[in-house]
């Protein structure tokens, strides 16, 4: 136990190091489609305003307390608000390994697509239905597992390195490269003919789009999805770093970054679309096009336009390539949550990494066999990150938001200092989006057609409510076990940092 | 491309690679300025 913490050897290593864990899927797949369905320009408002009113709130929170407590979730939880809500850094934790099972199936889809790129594989889909036959072929039929098994033993083997020499180190060559290569896919993109339909697509607003409601709630889902608000990565990458790092602007460049990467992408995705078709309604289509798994743009339509373009070939590779780049850069980040939380519990930092290898192969493969398992994780945990967020802003608030600010945020080292007005978004604004997007989702999941209570549905709310159940129940049983084990018997005088 | 694109483009591209560029460069500073008190104690 007398394992030394390392540290991010500078402010670079933690920025580069939160960008990889932000700027991941969500911004190169997930992004373009939601913009897309959206219709385009207007889109931009609520996902801009709720980088401000959401995630770079709870971004500096999760710093804040991954810094004061040195601690991953569950010990950071019990530390900052009592022994007895353990359990709750607990449920964050579980929905991001959740998460993380199936993200590294992901993550092997565009490993796979990427070698399959470099050969002229893809050269072969000329069509939608051949691109969707063999994705879905691909997805289901046993041949995602050897490509998740890479993705998970990469991500395992970067961690295994160490916060230096792993985490710090790949994210030094993953990030950059990420953002040379989505300039390079996005600067071909704007130059091809007809590239200006889709600049206009993505940047004329229409005003009146603004009083859907539905515009807002998909604004708040994507920022909370890309920018990684909530999940405790950042928490737990906060826990290697420096005493003076600054909490306010350390997020302000998180966030920003995260947000500029994503528009990058939809640099690179939409204009290509445009381009690639005579009429709007037929490039709408395509754009929105959710397909299996919600793969239809990325994984079906991508390929088939990247060929149809002047070194096509070579701009598909660069583009799965960057796509596995995010991809990996966020699943370390997921990884080391987990290994983080099973050091906090006793374990040697290689013995954790074994066991979370292990079980993240493990826990992925129904998703590499089946698509629908795959939708209903998606589903059930993706919803749940939502929860994670009002848990931590549940904590703000117990721990109490002035007293959050003094001994958390503004502390020195911090250049920005957070008045009064923060705890109004942290304790009013942050838990009211919270609710509403809870009830929307809810509601929502009324009108899908199945019965809304069947817990073994792909998607609906029943279903939610019995996993996040479930997990709750065991968090509680485990509580004290939980407690005791991170934070010592009751009456322990805690170090500052933790255990380690 | 309207005019209205083209502005709304370049508020929101300029605003956000702007504001992420000037929060890298201002860290990078202050990382600086504490690395140069760090070396002279």
């Amino acid at each position: 136990m007398s394992e030394q913490r390392e540290q991010f050897t500078s402010r670079w290593g933690l920025i580069l190091a939160a960008l990889g864990m932000a700027v991941g899927t969500g911004n190169v797949w997930r992004f373009p489609r939601i913009f897309a369905t959206n219709e385009g320009g207007a889109f931009l408002i609520p996902w801009l305003f709720f980088l401000f009113a959401w995630s770079i709130p709870l971004l500096i929170l999760e710093l804040g307390m991954g810094k004061k407590t040195r601690m991953g979730l569950v010990g950071a939880f019990g530390k900052l608000i009592g022994r007895r809500y353990s359990w709750m850094g607990g449920f964050v934790a579980a929905v991001t390994t959740m998460i993380t099972f199936y993200y590294s199936v992901v993550a092997g889809w565009c490993l796979r697509y990427f070698f399959t790129a470099l050969s002229g594989g893809l050269a072969r889909l000329t069509d939608a239905e051949a691109a969707q036959q063999a994705f879905e072929h691909f997805a289901t039929s046993g041949w995602a597992l050897p490509f998740h098994l890479l993705a998970f033993g990469l991500g395992a083997w970067v961690i295994w390195r160490g916060v230096v020499r792993g985490i710090e180190l790949a994210n030094k060559i993953l990030i950059p490269l990420l953002a040379l290569l989505l300039m390079v896919a996005a600067v071909r993109a704007l130059t091809l003919p007809g590239a200006e339909r889709g600049l206009h697509f993505m940047f004329d607003i229409d005003w009146s789009r603004l009083g859907d409601y539905r515009i807002w709630l998909e604004g708040l889902t994507q920022s909370a999805w890309s920018t990684g608000a909530g999940w405790g990565l950042l928490l737990t990458y906060a826990v290697y770093s420096r005493e003076r790092s600054d909490c306010v602007r350390n997020s302000l460049v998180i966030g920003l970054g995260n947000n500029s990467m994503s528009l990058l992408a939809a640099l690179a995705v939409l204009p290509t679309v445009f381009a690639s078709f005579p009429t709007f309604q037929e490039a709408f289509e395509v754009a929105t096009y959710s397909g299996p798994a919600a793969t239809g743009l990325t994984f079906v339509w991508i390929p088939i336009l990247f060929q149809k373009i002047p070194l096509g070939s070579i701009f598909s590779a660069i583009f799965f390539l960057a796509l596995t780049a995010a991809a990996l850069s966020s699943l370390i980040a997921m990884i080391e949550l987990i290994t983080r939380i099973l050091i906090d519990l006793g374990l040697q930092r290689k013995r954790a990494i074994g066991i979370v290898f292990a079980a993240g192969f493990a826990g992925g493969v129904p998703s590499a066999l089946s698509l629908n398992y795959f939708n209903n994780q998606d589903w059930a945990w993706g919803l749940g990150l939502m929860v994670s967020g009002g848990l931590f802003a549940f904590a703000a608030i117990k721990y109490g938001l002035t007293r959050l600010r003094a001994d958390l945020i503004n502390l020195p080292g911090n250049e920005i200092t957070l008045g009064p007005w923060f705890n109004g978004l942290l304790g009013v604004l942050v838990p009211v989006e919270f609710g509403a997007m809870l009830i929307w989702w809810s509601v929502q999941s009324f009108g899908w057609g199945e019965a809304w209570w069947n817990p073994f549905a792909v998607a609906n709310l029943g279903t939610c409510l019995f996993q996040w159940g479930l997990a709750v129940i065991v968090l509680l049983a485990l509580n004290r076990w939980l407690s005791n084990r991170t934070l010592g018997p009751p009456g322990t005088a805690l170090p500052e940092g933790g255990r380690l | 491309m309207t005019t209205g694109s083209i502005i709304a483009m370049v508020i929101i591209l300029g605003g956000l690679w702007g504001g992420f560029a000037w929060m890298l460069r201002s860290a990078i500073k202050s990382e600086e300025r504490r690395s140069s008190a760090d070396r002279t104690g």
